[in-house]
């Protein structure tokens, strides 16, 4: 690789870096895994930079292979939902208990199976589009819908939230 | 305040909240080279691995087991040759010939499938990581539940070889851009592919944990391009089981394009 290249890449890693490392931290729930997922995702970047570098969206390419690494790790492991521990509310009043709320509703993600998780993350996280997802996690449209409802539902059922409409059922994915 | 926004204010609270470690570009680097030896090693036939442990798990082309591996690295070695699906070829006689405007090959399938043509060419880095690209021709059975689809990926026709370390080489790469797994073990559970009647240029078929995919150029294909032919299934899924698995299937498509196992006798391959 050129210096040049060389320097685009640095400049990229820079960038960008630390909104992978949460993406993957996010996925996968787990701070060493992301670490890895982090390096593998920019070590196949690194392989390809030229051709990455010429794309439009290098960000977007980068956050696929991520995606697809982090898939290659579900594949690996039970794709049954982790048992769930809500832990209990704190008392505290204010700022306290806000974090608590989140901390409660952050642990019930994270008992979502690995593809609503991945939907959940990229939805609000991310604020990807339906169809962007779709492209991301190589699934049908229908097939995020479907997630994306089957997670919603787990979530309300989880945290006491009515949700509205019946849960459609999960879909198979074609592979 | 809705679920929709708990989960949002969460999902951002916990994400922006985590602590990110630095990159260590030299790491990054470092590996990035070794990827590329360990490539290289393999293309030049260093890397053929005899290493068999005590009481290791056996692997071969026919795995049936109805469950994902276990983690870690695949064993690499087997205990047999891999070879074609042990049961009679599907009879094509009935099956119904579609021709690729696309790719220019012809490519049979069952006469109740339906085809689904490319509406472009493939592109690597729009489309390794997306089996349902539009980039591929594509078939679907009639209930839906089983999709096969074909398609070139371009290559470097500076440096393409017709040879089987060549394919492994390439199908490694490829499998590791595609998020498939595993990677580690190709050369010893594919199936070595003939290209046309007479001439056997060199294919392969490669049972993957989710899929069985054939990887070939050269001879009557394009010199500049991979033809891969996938079935979107893993060998054991119940949705394959009437065509006796997801390799067998595979097979039947790829006879109809001149490409047979290499352990077919050359009496049958028509």
């Amino acid at each position: 690789m050129r210096q040049s290249e060389e320097d685009q890449f640095c400049d990229f890693v820079r960038a960008h870096s630390a909104t992978l490392f949460r993406t993957a931290y996010l996925m996968t729930g787990d701070y060493q895994r992301a670490e890895d997922l982090l390096q593998t995702t920019l070590v196949r970047i690194y392989q390809r930079w030229p051709r990455v570098a010429a794309m439009n969206q290098p960000l977007g390419y980068a956050r696929k292979v991520l995606v697809s690494q982090s898939a290659s790790w579900w594949r690996r492991r039970s794709s049954h939902e982790s048992p769930l521990q809500l832990r209990e509310e704190p008392a505290w009043g204010g700022r306290m208990e806000e974090v608590a709320e989140h901390e409660r509703v952050w642990q019930a993600v994270l008992s979502l199976p690995p593809r609503q998780r991945a939907v959940t993350v990229l939805r609000y996280y991310e604020d990807l589009t339906e169809a962007q997802i779709a492209e991301i996690l190589a699934m049908a449209p229908g097939t995020v819908k479907s997630h994306s409802h089957a997670a919603a539902s787990r979530l309300a059922e989880l945290l006491g939230d009515p949700v509205a409409g019946p849960a459609l059922p999960a879909q198979e994915a074609t592979s | 305040m809705t679920l929709d926004q708990r989960v949002a204010q969460a999902v951002r609270h916990v994400g922006d909240g985590v602590a990110v470690p630095e990159v260590d570009l030299d790491a990054v680097r470092a590996r990035a080279r070794a990827n590329r030896r360990r490539t290289a090693a393999l293309v030049a036939g260093v890397a053929v691995v005899a290493v068999v442990s005590a009481g290791a798990a056996v692997v071969t082309g026919r795995d049936t087991s109805s469950s994902l591996p276990p983690a870690g690295p695949v064993p690499t070695s087997v205990s047999e040759s891999p070879s074609s699906s042990p049961q009679p070829p599907l009879t094509t006689r009935s099956w119904e010939v579609y021709e690729s405007t696309q790719y220019d090959f012809t490519i049979g399938h069952p006469p109740d499938w339906t085809e689904e043509p490319a509406t472009r060419d493939w592109i690597w880095e729009l489309d390794v990581l997306n089996h349902l690209s539009q980039a591929q021709d594509a078939f679907l059975s009639a209930d839906g539940h089983v999709r096969v689809s074909a398609w070139n990926a371009p290559l470097d026709a500076s440096t393409r070889q017709e040879s089987i370390d060549y394919l492994v080489e390439w199908v490694e790469n490829y499998c590791e851009e595609s998020g498939n797994s595993p990677c580690t073990g190709i050369a010893d559970r594919a199936v070595e592919l003939c290209l046309e009647k007479w001439d056997c240029h060199p294919g392969l078929l490669v049972p993957f944990d989710n899929d069985v995919q054939a990887f070939f150029s050269g001879g009557i294909y394009a010199q500049d391009a991979m033809t891969v032919v996938a079935v979107w299934r893993r060998e054991s899924s119940k949705h394959t089981a009437e065509y006796g698995g997801s390799q067998r299937l595979l097979e039947a498509f790829l006879s109809t394009m001149e490409v047979w196992p290499g352990s077919t006798p050359r009496s049958q391959r028509r």
